[in-house]
């Protein structure tokens, strides 16, 4: 696996004070033979460099702070949550112009995305000559969309006062994730969660934190309440049985009374 | 309900929403914090102070 000072790296070639002549481009794509794709498409246009090129989310965090930059080319597949990735990374360096390149076309993600900031969305099969049109609208301030995704902008548009508007975007947990919640909307607490799905404590909080962050809830009272308005679980979450004691005095266990209190430490 | 009164109610999770075999239940206590009506109906907004899963 390359190290991340490996995959992070700078164009030679790189403008340093180019008084707006060049397009400074960072490439931030899992796929290595997509980055070098693109550097080959970027390299027979005069305006166009490609400053940096990174092949995970935090290497693309890095570079976007590293580089100086007009345009982040990124991949929305490089995180779990590109919505919440893409308002990192606008909080992170907000002189930076977003393009993300979507794994196919999607209208709740492009919708969501342009909500957040991003200046351009495509997606991977774009026509290279489309995606260098777009790098130079974004560079110039203006977003860029191809037309069906300005067509799902405008009827967006059209219909945001008959129809709930900015629907949450879909959340999606792991399976362990998924379990934990529902051990948690269930009333265990985290010792006993950890019991059930065999392991420690602690690995239960941070799974715990890591999905509070995903769903945007801060205790075990909204997490139940975000259960209950969206359907975050699916059948797959069902909680294992208590494991069985090997040794004690043959009572059963305590089912009844188990209770958690509001607060707000963490938990 | 005047602003500032204590409220005790329960909200049920529906098993399949929390992947339970059963119901559970939220019993919960909080405060009024603002009361209006919507559609003819008197409707409350309450903070929640204390909550506690109540496991069948």
């Amino acid at each position: 696996m390359a190290s991340p000072s490996a995959s992070i790296e700078m164009n030679v070639e790189q403008p340093q004070e180019n008084g707006g002549q060049f397009i400074r481009v960072i490439v931030a794509d899992s796929q290595a033979i997509f980055r070098a794709g693109l550097r080959k498409i970027f390299a027979l246009e005069d305006d166009i460099r490609v400053v940096g090129q990174s092949e995970t989310l935090s290497q693309a965090l890095s570079a976007a702070k590293k580089f100086t930059a007009d345009i982040l080319i990124f991949e929305a597949a490089l995180a779990p949550n590109p919505v919440e990735a893409v308002t990192d990374l606008m909080r992170q360096t907000p002189s930076l112009r977003l393009v993300v390149v979507t794994p196919q076309p999607d209208e709740e993600l492009t919708l969501e995305l342009l909500r957040r900031g991003a200046y351009g969305i495509v997606s991977r099969e774009v026509e290279p000559e489309l995606l260098v049109d777009c790098l130079r609208k974004v560079s110039e301030g203006h977003p860029w969309l191809d037309s069906r995704g300005i067509q799902w902008v405008l009827e967006a548009f059209r219909t945001q006062g008959v129809r709930p508007a900015s629907p949450r975007p879909r959340v999606q947990l792991t399976p362990k994730e998924s379990l934990i919640v529902s051990c948690v909307t269930q009333g265990m607490k985290n010792k006993e969660i950890a019991l059930r799905v065999g392991t420690t404590e602690q690995v239960v909080k941070n799974y715990l934190r890591k999905v509070y962050d995903k769903l945007g809830v801060a205790d075990r009272l909204e997490l139940a309440l975000f259960c209950l308005h969206n359907r975050v679980l699916d059948s797959s979450a069902k909680v294992p049985p208590a494991p069985v004691p090997s040794s004690g005095n043959g009572s059963a266990p305590e089912l009844s009374a188990v209770t958690v209190e509001a607060s707000t430490k963490p938990s | 309900m005047p602003v500032g009164s204590l409220v005790d109610f329960t909200i049920s999770l529906p098993a399949d929403v929390v992947g339970a075999e059963a119901d559970v239940q939220l019993d919960c206590r909080g405060r009024v914090v603002r009361n209006f009506e919507e559609d003819g109906r008197r409707a409350v907004g309450v903070v929640i102070d204390e909550y506690r899963f109540e496991r069948r």
